[in-house]
This record gives C-alpha cells, structure tokens and sequence, in this order.
C-alpha cells in the first residue's frame, strides 16, 4: 500500500512526486511514458530560472530529483481506478496498485483534425509528433494543422529537416506567441497559407495531399504533400477518471484552488484539470500545491496536524 | 517622470514577479518590474533550495534569483530596483508612484510577497543584523559555537532552531504558551535534539545591548516575573506577513492582509492581477509562486488584449 499513486509521468506528475516524497510519504507514479507533452517540445527557454533544455531532459532531471527521495516509477498505462473503503486501486498492464491517495496528472493526448482519411492514414503521412518524426522529413515537403503554440513550435523545428513547410491557417494569421511567430516567419523555407481549410486527407496507403478549400473564393484545390503534422493541441482521455471525480464538458477534470477533486483523497494537477493555461511552470506549481494538499489530506485522515512549510533540508534516499 | 502609458508592470521580483515578467516579455508586453529595494523576494535568504523541480542538484536561493532576473531580462524585461510608495487602482491606467516619480500602466501584477513579522520592540529595531535576526539560514553561521535563543512556537521556529543546531553550541527556544503550535513531525525532531531546549510561557520583554546584542530580558508570563539572559544571537520566527501596506484601500485585502484572489490570479478590479505568497498562506512555494506568475501573466495578456479589441 502506496500511500498516493500519481498517474502521469510529464511535469505535473514528478513534481507533485517530489513534494510528496519530501513529505515522508510512499510515492509511486505510474506513466505512460516519461515526458508527457513537454517531450513534444524541444527546446523549453521559459521554464523559470532553467537554462534552455529539452523537454524530455527538463522532465527527466525533475524525474531523477523526485527519485533522490524515494519515488517509485513504473512505465505502464492506467486502465482503472476503483474505489475501495479508505483506499484505491489502480489498475495497470493488469497488475494492480493500492494507495490511500490518488494525484490525477495523465495531461492530454493529441486532438484530431476530424477529416476523413485522417483515421486511414494515421501513423502513415499523418502525424501528431512533431519531435517524434520531423527528422523523418528530410528534403519532404509538408504541411501543418495548427495555430497556436505548439504549431508554430513544429513548423520551427520542421523547418530545419523539410525542403518546405506549410502552415495552414483559417484566417490571415496564428494566435501562437508573437516572438514565435516572427522566429518562423523567418525561416525561408516556412510558408503561411492563409484562408485555407483541410477538407480530405488523400492517399492510399500513405497520404498523398490535402484537399483544400480557399475560405475566400471557395475554390476547391489539391495540395501534394509527403506528410501531415496534426498540432491542434490535446484532448483529455479522461476514461480512468469518468463517474470517479467530477468532469467539465471537454472531460478535463474539475479542481478546486487547492487542487482537489470532487472526491476527497484524489487530487489533480496539470493538463488533465480545467485550468485554461497549459505550461511547463504551472504544472510543476499545481504539482506542488497538489503533493501539498494530498499531505494535508493523508495528516488529517490520521488525526495528525496537517501542513506544514517545506524549507527545511530533508535526509534523502539516494545522493 | 515617466510619460507613457507602459502596458504591464509588475510589483515585486520574487519567483512570482520573475516568472510574470519572463512570460510578459515574451508576449511582447514590453513589461516594466520595479523590483524594490530589497529584491529577489524571501529566497535571497534561503540557502539550499532542494525542491525547485529541474534543479536535482538543489541551488542556492540568490543564485536561482539571478537566474530568473537574466532571463527575464534577455527577453526585454526592464527591471528597476526601487519601492513603490504609492499607488492609485480607482481607474485605468492605473497610477504607480516611486517617490515622486509617476508611472502610468494598463495592467499591474502584484507579486510583493511576504516578510517576516517582527515583535515590534524598539530594542529590537536597533539591533536588527546586530545579533537580532530573522534568518537562520542568513545568519546562523554567524553564531559559530554560541548559545543562543529561537523566539516562537510554529514549524518555522522549529525549522529555524534545527538549522542552527548545525552551527551553535545551544538553542534555547522560547515559546509565549505552554504548548507548541508546530506540527508533530517538528516537535518530534526538536524534542529529540540535545542542543535544544524549550521553555514555555515565556515572552521576550527587550533586547539589551548597545551596538551588539549581549543578552535579552524575559518575562515568565505564568510567573509574572522576569530575568536577563546573556546571548549573542535572538532569532524571531513568529510567522510571516503580506507586503500590502502600500495596497491598502486600494484593493480587496483579506483580514491578516492578502490580497484577495479571485479564480486564481484575478483581483476586484479588473486590470490587476496577483501571485504568489501575497495572496497564498498555505502553499509558499517557489514553484507554485512561479506557476501562479506565470498564470497572472496570461490573465494580463488576455485583458490587453480584449482591451484592444
């Protein structure tokens, strides 16, 4: 018995997984993978007080600092969480997993375009990882699906493999952040396409092109294409969670300002919640403040005091 | 006097005010910090930070302070190094005074923070940084070998006596009732440490000393009676308060005098926004101030924008 099961290995997950080993308490997180959307990310500059550094390297020191105090990490997908009288258990890769408290951080997976022939020809010209598989589009020509952030992060980072990257916008411009957008648009082989909509992915075994529609004069028009990257930000897989704790309409989970949920003794942090903001910062930060009020949770249940401050130096497990 | 109208500034430079303005800049908001005089925030007097995620090694407090300060200035942050001395939030722009210097903006984000509380003695005034401290971690090394005393009964009184216990030969801790208010996991510690010991109802009436502090006059408030101790070192821990007298009036206030948060980083008035520890008493964390910085940010994005139309 676990005394909290994080679910989530990205940057909510270990955060919350060192503040709560600082605690004394017996931490295991369970990951799908290691990184989370951060791994989608190759270089975070706005991690406060960090150098530039990768996304999965910045989630793997956070890792290997929650693991300096004890922390327990298995690679293994959550499939169910059941409620049992003063504990839970979690299923994963069939085995299954108690704690006395749950820390929610799976984040989101990719959102798809919702076209026909996306489902076709996924994994086959059509992608969702930009970090994955830009550096399989060396000399290809392709296109990207996306206005914010994470778009323009791809046409960057696309850009240094592909012979031409376009970036396909319903209106004249991206909503990603300015100095991103100005650092793409100076790439030369990047191309904003605007008033544009992808009506069709075509292809047979691999996608082919896009057909287009001009929003402007209507005209219908193919683009040959050698792959599709699909960055219109993430959707909550909230499967694990549903008829658990409370969900909004988009199935993020619903957190009160202290980070809990609905259900006293599960907790939530990061992407998977309601919060509108989705950073690297403010994941580590509900991370925290959610280990924090897990603790105060765990204390009370025992008749103890609850929080207390952490600045003290606290003997760790490993040096 | 500074004539335009800036579209963001931001009072306080601690992980909250930093991170804000890092996020700031990069949205190229062109944000305006006045640091204060003190800046940096509470980890300039914090030595080993061992939970700021990213940093396994830990790091030192100031050191990861002037981290934030560079990157916040690489992406055109301007900081400035003064207190603000008044402000007026009736209606945008809203007005912010350094001395007699006016600065005009659209948004504000206030991140002063928080500080320690004092006991409020004149002695204690006049021997502050001269053996009357509030900052184990700043000034402990100091009383190399000495007896000294630890003023106050919570978890941060408990976790500024074991710290000393590295350094000094004695801690004498005085607590104002007959039991502690530090959570149990503390008491156990500091109980179990033979360097420290507790004595219970008892206040600190004055500090003696002219140009160093040479002992304390304490009153045993069960007994009604006092006595002079020879020290060379009085640490007081009796909490922290927000830094939000120059706020007063202005802006929704709670009543130990945090800024009142509405769904996170907002305030009463619309155009102001909040993080860190001047509106959160629970958490206190260098990340979740940073988090909270970096929402606040957003949120004053957002605003301009709309304002924009």
């Amino acid at each position: 018995m676990f005394d909290v099961i994080i679910i989530g290995g990205g940057v909510a997950g270990f955060s919350a997984a060192l503040f709560c080993a600082r605690r004394g308490l017996g931490v295991l997180v369970l990951g799908k993978d290691i990184g989370g959307q951060a791994n989608f990310t190759d270089q975070i500059e706005n991690f406060p007080g960090a150098a530039p550094i990768g996304g999965f390297a910045l989630i793997s020191s956070i890792k290997a600092q929650a693991e300096a105090y004890g922390v327990k990490f298995i690679q293994a997908e959550v499939s169910k969480i059941k409620l049992a009288a003063q504990a839970f258990t979690v299923t994963a890769y069939g085995k299954q997993y108690k704690a006395k408290s749950l820390i929610l951080a799976y984040g989101k997976t990719p959102r798809d375009l919702g076209v026909p022939g996306e489902n076709e020809l996924k994994g086959r010209g059509v992608s969702y990882c930009a970090n994955c598989d830009a550096p399989l589009y060396k000399n290809k020509i392709v296109a990207i699906a996306g206005l914010g952030d994470i778009a323009a992060d791809a046409a960057l980072l696309c850009s240094k493999f592909a012979k031409k990257v376009y970036v396909l916008s319903k209106t004249d411009k991206l909503i990603a952040h300015p100095s991103l957008v100005k650092a793409m648009l100076r790439k030369k082989n990047v191309t904003l396409v605007p008033f544009v909509q992808i009506q069709q992915i075509l292809g047979e075994q691999r996608l082919s092109g896009l057909g287009l529609i001009n929003l402007k004069t209507g005209q219908h028009y193919d683009l040959p294409l050698d792959a599709l990257l699909v960055e219109l930000g993430y959707v909550v897989d909230s499967q694990i969670s549903k008829n658990i704790v409370k969900l909004d309409e988009q199935e993020q989970i619903i957190v009160a300002s202290d980070q809990s949920t609905s259900l006293p003794g599960i907790f939530a942090a990061g992407d998977a919640t309601n919060r509108i903001y989705k950073q690297a910062v403010i994941s580590a930060g509900e991370g925290a403040t959610a280990a924090l009020a897990c603790f105060d949770y765990l204390m009370r249940q025992q008749g103890k005091h609850g929080l207390t401050s952490d600045w003290t130096q606290i003997k760790r497990v490993k040096s | 006097m500074d004539m335009d109208t800036h579209k963001l500034i931001i009072i306080g430079s601690g992980p909250a005010g930093l991170t804000a303005a890092l996020y700031a800049a990069r949205a190229n908001l062109e944000p305006l910090v006045i640091a204060g005089l003190t800046f940096g925030g509470q980890l300039m007097i914090t030595t080993d930070v061992e939970n700021y995620p990213g940093f396994p090694e830990g790091i030192q407090g100031p050191d990861l302070m002037q981290k934030m300060i560079a990157q916040a200035e690489q992406f055109g942050a301007k900081i400035i190094y003064e207190d603000v001395t008044k402000v007026d939030f009736s209606k945008p722009p809203f007005q912010i005074w350094v001395d007699t210097n006016l600065y005009s903006t659209k948004s504000v984000i206030l991140a002063t923070g928080a500080s320690n509380i004092w006991l409020g003695l004149p002695s204690e005034e006049k021997l502050r940084g001269k053996g009357v401290s509030a900052c184990a971690t700043c000034d402990g090394f100091f009383f190399k070998d000495k007896e000294i005393i630890v003023v106050g009964g919570g978890d941060a009184a408990m976790e500024e006596a074991l710290y000393l216990t590295k350094f000094v030969k004695k801690v004498t801790i005085l607590n104002r009732s007959d039991k502690l208010r530090a959570s149990k996991i503390m008491q156990d510690r500091v109980f179990a440490h033979p360097k420290i010991t507790i004595e219970y109802n008892k206040v600190v009436e004055e500090f003696l000393g002219d140009e160093k502090l040479i002992g304390v006059k304490i009153r045993d408030i069960k007994q009604a009676r006092a006595e002079e101790r020879a020290t060379e070192g009085a640490f007081i821990a009796i909490g922290h308060k927000p830094n939000t007298e120059v706020f007063q009036g202005q802006i929704d206030l709670d009543q130990k005098g945090y800024i009142v948060p509405i769904d996170q980083t907002k305030t009463n008035i619309p155009g102001v926004f909040v993080a860190g520890d001047v509106r959160d008493y629970h958490y206190r964390q260098a990340v979740t101030a940073a988090g909270m910085g970096c929402m606040a940010a957003l949120d004053a994005e957002k605003y301009l924008g709309a304002d924009q139309g």
